[in-house]
């Protein structure tokens, strides 16, 4: 009893609904795309089990103050992490994080991805990638990409794709997908690396075009838009935008594997499918295994991304 | 999507029972913040703001839009009934309303200025669903260089024009700017000035600061204030019917006032106080006999009231269609939208229909339901004005501690509301208003993303803001401000000096 006094107040909050509840820590605020399949989730943990969930927002420092308060919560099995890129893979490069991605969080299970596109507006001249890189190469730094902000997936997604190609490209972030498309729209800037979901109805209105997605398959959404892999006739291009959820490092095994088969059933619900399309993400459902090895292969994958691109962020 | 479609869309959104009941629960508040003097729509809007994230993006809006305009309906009664101004764009109603009071006359002004307020909302709204459209299309063309010269012109409008000390105004609009340095930079994705808080990184919360500069600081400066009103008087339907001359002699100046509150409200950087006080000179200006005015003139509380009602809902243009608050209150509708991830801008009519039209369909709604709530409904108001404030300031201060923690779930964020509180109580002690402030807060981020993308696409060069036609009318009519404004206070200064002189000379010579 003791020590629920002593804890934080939003552990209160979680403590006082009863012993046996799972707490899910999004980092992002009530409302958004992430937001939204948190509390699928939260909705159908609950109507499978005997316990309650609550979703615990706790939006901020591109995630890592939620990151932050799971790793340091307590591995019993009733706290996990919404996560994503950001604050798990990619922040690790850049700047000093009071806790440690790769040692303080044990995978659960891996429920999402939003892959990244190559766009541009309709009219632009760009028909392909390889007239990007025509024009790159003819003025190096001189075609601009939008990005939904420093050092996010995009920004990242663009420099492989400079690298790739052996161009460079002139990076200008926004705080966000909508701003970004405004300007791409508006014709300040010619390309935009931008999610499917952010860029879909775009396409669908004919103010837009997507030129490749990052991504291994075809999109359903997208039809007929090459892969960046055979766009560009290269390996090692696919960046996948993963979701997962991670608990803190020291769960039991016993307790890991029953909410990893809770999430991956429902992930493979058909409802579910229905309720990502209208939210942009695709359908990506795995296992605690399946979710390490995509962190892994992003976490290797981003530390050699910036390096070569010689980013900062301190 | 033509202006029928659009009403119709927006009728839709606006008649559905949740909008509706959001619609009047925001212009009762309104009104009732607007009655009480002392607490401001600032300070209102930004308790909502919380409250904001648990409630869908329409009937949020139309809330705190309701609240914005609705205050400028209640504003006047505070005004009329006690001289005590309860909104600050009511403060020239004050001239010509009390005097009607000691006529006896309380009734028929508390009508007039009702109805002047409603046609100058309603033609208000008519130039917003005009413009709105036409200058989002305009300014699909904008480029950061234009917004960039545009928030500037907003800024530089904001503290010349705007009422009080240019000095101190300014002074303010630095101090948000530099607030707003605070957290991640857009461009390099340097955190600057957090001094380890990792909460720091995303900035000072808006909430927080508005709440603390607005909510706590108003609080503390109230508690001195006197308690409450006495008002005796019983107000009648029978004894509000204006008579005949009244009618007339009020219809022109509704107009003029409107077309006044109109231009000032959609220009940035101005807003309903001066829209009032302008509307007022151009009265006393027109008038075939001026000596009238301020001994209970029925043109004076007229045209004013008609004139910030539409200023209220003109400030929307800019808002809307360009995504750049004109007034404080509007940087907290643009962080409300925001804060529900919608952009508003030149897309934003295109890309987010339901909730353009079902905002300006209950902006109709809410203002006939003010005419409503302020004619039968008087008596309730008045028995408000003798509320004892010892009771409601208290209160105030819980739902704001409970309202800023409920947007991140963060207790950090309670500290700085209570260190913004003081600083905001200070500042104002010595005469620096936090409307300035929290316009630089609000556009200083702004102008710095867009002037260093800019750069960054022009490769460095500035001579693109002078080359962009816009962007260098933009600059131009920048300048013309300024050395306005300087001329302005010189002029003032002197003639300040030259009436003392006279004054002196008067006195020598008896």
């Amino acid at each position: 009893m003791l020590r629920i006094f002593l804890c934080s107040s939003a552990l209160l909050v979680a403590n006082a609904a009863g012993a046996d509840t799972l707490r899910i820590v999004v980092p992002f605020s009530p409302g958004g795309a992430q937001d939204t399949l948190a509390r699928w989730y939260a909705q159908h943990i609950d109507e499978r089990t005997e316990y309650s969930v609550i979703v615990d927002n706790r939006p901020g420092a591109g995630g890592s103050l939620a990151a932050d308060e799971v790793a340091q919560a307590d591995p019993d099995g009733w706290t996990i992490l919404q996560a994503s890129g950001g604050a798990i893979t990619i922040a690790p490069h850049l700047r000093d994080l009071p806790y440690d991605p790769q040692s303080d969080f044990a995978p659960v299970a891996l429920f999402a991805d939003t892959p990244m596109t190559l766009a541009v507006r309709a009219d632009s001249a760009f028909e392909s990638i390889e007239d990007v890189i025509a024009a790159a190469e003819a003025d190096p730094g001189g075609v601009a990409y939008a990005s939904t902000g420093h050092t996010s997936v995009s920004h990242l997604t663009g420099a492989l794709l400079a690298q790739a190609a052996g161009i460079d490209l002139m990076h200008v972030p926004y705080q966000g997908a909508a701003p970004g498309l405004a300007d791409l729209l508006g014709g300040i800037v010619p390309l935009m690396v931008t999610s499917a979901a952010s860029i879909d109805q775009m396409v669908e209105s004919g103010d837009a075009r997507v030129l490749a997605v990052f991504s291994p398959v075809s999109l359903s959404n997208l039809e007929g838009v090459p892969t960046i892999e055979d766009a560009l006739d290269a390996e090692n291009l696919n960046s996948p935008v993963w979701a997962g959820y991670l608990a803190p490092a020291g769960t039991p095994q016993e307790r890991i594997d029953e909410l990893s088969q809770l999430i991956v059933d429902i992930c493979e619900m058909p409802e579910t499918q229905e309720r990502y399309l209208s939210l942009g993400a695709t359908l990506v459902c795995g296992d605690a295994d399946a979710l390490a090895a995509v962190m892994d292969e992003d976490y290797t994958r981003w530390g050699a991304v910036i390096e070569a691109a010689g980013i900062e962020a301190e | 999507m033509g202006v029928f479609e659009g009403l119709l869309l927006g009728f839709e959104t606006a008649m559905r029972p949740e909008t509706l009941l959001y619609c009047f629960f925001g212009v009762f508040l309104g009104t009732l913040i607007g009655v009480l003097p002392g607490i401001g729509t600032l300070a209102t809007i930004s308790l909502l703001l919380p409250v904001t994230y648990h409630i869908a993006p329409i009937p949020a809006l139309v809330m705190l839009a309701g609240v914005w305009y609705g205050a400028q309906y209640g504003g006047s009664i505070a005004s009329i009934l006690l001289n005590l101004p309860g909104t600050p764009s009511s403060a020239v109603v004050c001239l010509d309303g009390y005097p009607m009071t000691q006529q006896g006359r309380a009734g028929v002004a508390l009508f007039v200025t009702t109805i002047a307020s409603f046609i100058g909302s309603m033609l208000g709204i008519l130039a917003l669903v005009l413009f709105t459209p036409a200058i989002a299309a305009i300014a699909l063309q904008f480029g950061p260089a234009e917004y960039f010269t545009m928030m500037l012109l907003g800024l530089v409008a904001a503290s010349t024009i705007a009422a009080g000390t240019p000095a101190k105004g300014l002074a303010m609009v630095v101090l948000g700017l530099l607030l707003g340095t605070v957290g991640t930079d857009v461009n390099s994705g340097v955190a600057r000035f957090h001094f380890g808080f990792a909460q720091l990184r995303d900035g000072i919360s808006l909430v927080a600061l508005a709440m603390g500069f607005f909510g706590i600081a108003e609080v503390i400066n109230s508690v001195n204030r006197k308690t409450s009103a006495a008002i005796r008087e019983k107000f009648t339907l029978r004894s509000m019917l204006p008579t005949r001359t009244d009618l007339r002699q009020s219809a022109l100046p509704v107009l003029r006032g409107t077309g006044v509150g109109s231009f000032f409200g959609a220009l940035p950087g101005t807003g309903t106080s001066i829209a009032s006080f302008m509307a007022y000179a151009l009265e006393k200006r027109v008038a075939r006999d001026p000596s009238r005015f301020g001994k209970g003139a029925i043109e004076g509380i007229a045209a004013p009231e008609a004139s910030n009602n539409a200023a209220a809902q003109t400030a929307f243009v800019p808002t809307l269609a360009l995504g750049i608050p004109g007034c404080a209150t509007m940087a907290l509708m643009l962080g409300a939208l925001i804060i529900h991830g919608i952009q508003p801008g030149p897309l934003f009519i295109s890309q987010q229909p339901e909730m353009f039209w079902g905002l300006v369909v209950s902006f109709g709604i809410g203002n006939i339901l003010l005419v409503i709530l302020n004619l039968p409904l008087i008596g309730v108001w008045v028995s408000i004005l003798r509320t004892p404030y010892r009771l409601l300031y208290p209160a105030i201060l819980i739902f704001i501690c409970i309202g800023v923690f409920s947007v991140r779930n963060n207790p950090f964020d309670i500290y700085i509301v209570a260190l913004m509180g003081v600083m905001g109580y200070v500042l104002a002690r010595f005469g620096f208003s936090a409307a300035p402030l929290l316009l630089g807060f609000v556009l200083g981020p702004l102008m710095e993303e867009t002037l260093r993308r800019t750069l960054l696409l022009s490769r460095g060069d500035p001579a693109v803001f002078i080359e962009r036609p816009i962007s260098a009318t933009f600059l131009a009519i920048t300048a013309v401000l300024l050395i306005w404004g300087c001329y302005g206070s010189i002029r003032s200064s002197q003639s300040r000096r030259a009436a003392m002189q006279a004054q002196a000379e008067a006195r020598s010579a008896e």
